[in-house]
């Protein structure tokens, strides 16, 4: 079962990202720039730096569906929303759900 | 792209780094060089070089970036070169990549991307690029060949369509009605991509409202009443094809949610299934509304709208193109010749009259004219006075009017049902009109009244007999 079918905020199992293998290459680089992401985006919360929200979960929208981790372009999805709308509870749980997904995503190549 | 080459070299313009290296990778192969730049302020400056631009075929740029945005971008290379620029956007950005449209992006994508979808429009746009290098004395041929005239108008339109044949966008045709609205959209399909397969029209008006939905998508079987077997829509028959939408300014509010559907997710349902169809088309839309007051006033949904006016061209009226009335009267008098063998031309001054007219409405008002005259000229040539003007209009109110529509005007007709004949009493009056109306010559109102002339001697006979009138 591809990510996409997985609903959001609800993962009891490790989700599984399914990766096109002509990405193999480019995929640590791939990992670490979403977690330095991720790291951004603590940072912006602390500081309420909405704009700065907003552009990550724009680039984590766009970019992720391509590489095969759907979620979380879900996830950028909903915290630009949420940034749009300082809307701080909300920011606060995407964040903590795409470290979640980041500590558990399992990939499997295609 | 250069002669020696058939793959483009391509310049994509992402902050990004991630969003290039998934381009790099997944179009190696399909692409001769791709490169990349972070910064579209730098892009801008590298590309006002001369030999750098040079160097590029095709420039894929982000919609997203800091300090210049996608479309700044485009509005300002588009200043200094006509390069190719495809957009990439993710859905909730789908109106500003219409706005790049318009100022001058040549398509979009949208994110998360389908690399086959972005080859499919590369390859589209490589080839509107070679088209754009025709010789434009070309396009006067083909207006010939298929839309009639010569007018600059025209030419300017069959251009644009030309520009567009490749890219596979939504479009609307706004003009009056009778300009020629569905010619111009089976031109557009001609032209394209999706020219060998199907082209399907439908007049929005013409089916009731209950029945366009099941008409368009399709139906269930026992999905409702009198729904017996499993049927497919129209939508379905023009699979991978192109589906015209005439006045769909009528179209019911209802439907158009399920319009804006199938073009937003490429998807469908049929009346009474669950399960959702893909739909590979393209849709052209016309009206004779104004759209934009028609959504001001709520009977139009604003995004559907939006949608369907990716690219959208005017059809001028007939009173426009005066100057191609000539070559239009050559065209349906040929169309119309077995009416009457006899005509071969039509006077100057006949060509005169025609072109002082107004033409309300338009094209098909004139055809309807044409069909009239060559039905009641003498021969050789149609004159002037054979050119019956004022019965024109009001057979051109209804896209169905014919040349002999006027006969059936909606009073005279009620007015006739209101006077207690019978029907077989009518069925002689109607004879009598038409006789009256062609002026007693049985071999044209035999054609008219479609029956042969032995059964209208036989009428004549027996109305003389009764002496109806």
């Amino acid at each position: 079962m591809s990510d996409f079918h997985q609903k959001p905020n609800q993962l009891c199992e490790a989700p599984l990202a399914e990766v096109d293998s002509i990405l193999t290459g480019l995929l640590p680089a791939f990992l670490k720039n979403r977690r330095t992401n991720l790291n951004e985006l603590q940072e912006a919360f602390i500081k309420r730096d909405y704009l700065k929200i907003q552009k990550i979960g724009h680039i984590l929208k766009g970019i992720s569906g391509s590489y095969g981790f759907s979620i979380m372009g879900i996830y950028g999805s909903q915290i630009e929303e949420a940034a749009s709308h300082e809307d701080l509870s909300g920011i606060q749980r995407e964040i903590s759900s795409i470290k979640d997904y980041l500590n558990k995503v399992q990939i499997k190549f295609i | 792209m250069t002669n020696e080459q058939s793959q483009p070299r391509v310049l994509v313009v992402d902050d990004d780094f991630d969003s290039f290296m998934y381009l790099k990778v997944k179009l190696d192969g399909f692409v001769s060089s791709i490169e990349h730049c972070p910064c579209p302020a730098r892009a801008i400056d590298l590309l006002k070089v001369p030999a750098k631009l040079s160097e590029f075929d095709l420039i894929l740029c982000d919609l997203q970036m800091p300090r210049m945005s996608g479309l700044e971008f485009i509005a300002q290379l588009k200043a200094f070169s006509d390069i190719s620029v495809i957009l990439m956007t993710a859905f909730s950005t789908l109106e500003t990549a219409v706005e790049a449209l318009r100022i001058g992006a040549d398509d979009y994508v949208t994110k998360p991307l389908s690399i086959a979808e972005l080859k499919t429009t590369i390859e589209r746009i490589l080839l509107l690029k070679k088209s754009k290098n025709q010789d434009p004395s070309e396009l006067r041929v083909e207006l010939n060949n298929k839309i009639i005239g010569t007018n600059a108008e025209m030419i300017k339109i069959l251009q644009t369509i030309k520009k567009l044949s490749y890219a596979n966008v939504n479009m609307i045709l706004l003009g009056e009605t009778g300009t020629g609205k569905e010619v111009i959209a089976q031109h557009i399909h001609d032209s394209g991509l999706r020219a060998k397969m199907p082209f399907i029209a439908i007049n929005c008006t013409s089916i009731p409202e209950n029945l366009l939905e099941s008409e368009l998508f399709g139906h269930a079987k026992g999905a409702f009443t009198g729904a017996i077997n499993k049927r497919k829509g129209l939508v379905e028959a023009a699979a991978g094809g192109t589906l015209f939408l005439d006045e769909i300014g009528d179209m019911p509010m209802g439907l158009q949610g399920k319009l804006l559907r199938l073009i937003q997710e490429r998807e469908f349902k049929p009346v009474g299934q669950n399960q959702s169809i893909n739909a590979d088309i393209q849709i052209i839309a016309a009206t004779h509304r104004d759209l934009k007051k028609s959504c001001a006033e709520g009977n139009f949904r604003h995004d559907l709208y939006y949608r369907l006016n990716v690219v959208s061209l005017h059809i001028p009226p007939l009173k426009k193109r005066l100057d191609d009335i000539p070559l239009l009267v050559t065209h349906f008098m040929k169309k119309f010749s077995k009416l009457n063998r006899r005509i071969s031309g039509i006077t100057p001054a006949a060509i005169l009259k025609l072109q002082a007219y107004e033409w309300p409405g338009n094209i098909r008002e004139l055809e309807n004219c044409i069909e009239r005259a060559l039905l009641l000229a003498n021969g050789p040539m149609i004159r002037e006075d054979e050119i019956d003007i004022s019965q024109t209009e009001a057979a051109t109110t209804d896209s169905s009017a014919s040349a002999f529509s006027e006969v059936n005007s909606m009073e005279a007709t009620t007015n006739l049902f209101n006077s207690g004949l019978t029907l077989h009493e009518i069925e002689n009056k109607y004879v009598e009109h038409i006789l009256k109306k062609v002026h007693g010559k049985k071999e044209v109102a035999a054609k008219l009244l479609a029956i042969d002339r032995k059964t209208l001697y036989r009428k004549v006979q027996e109305i003389d007999k009764n002496g109806l009138s």
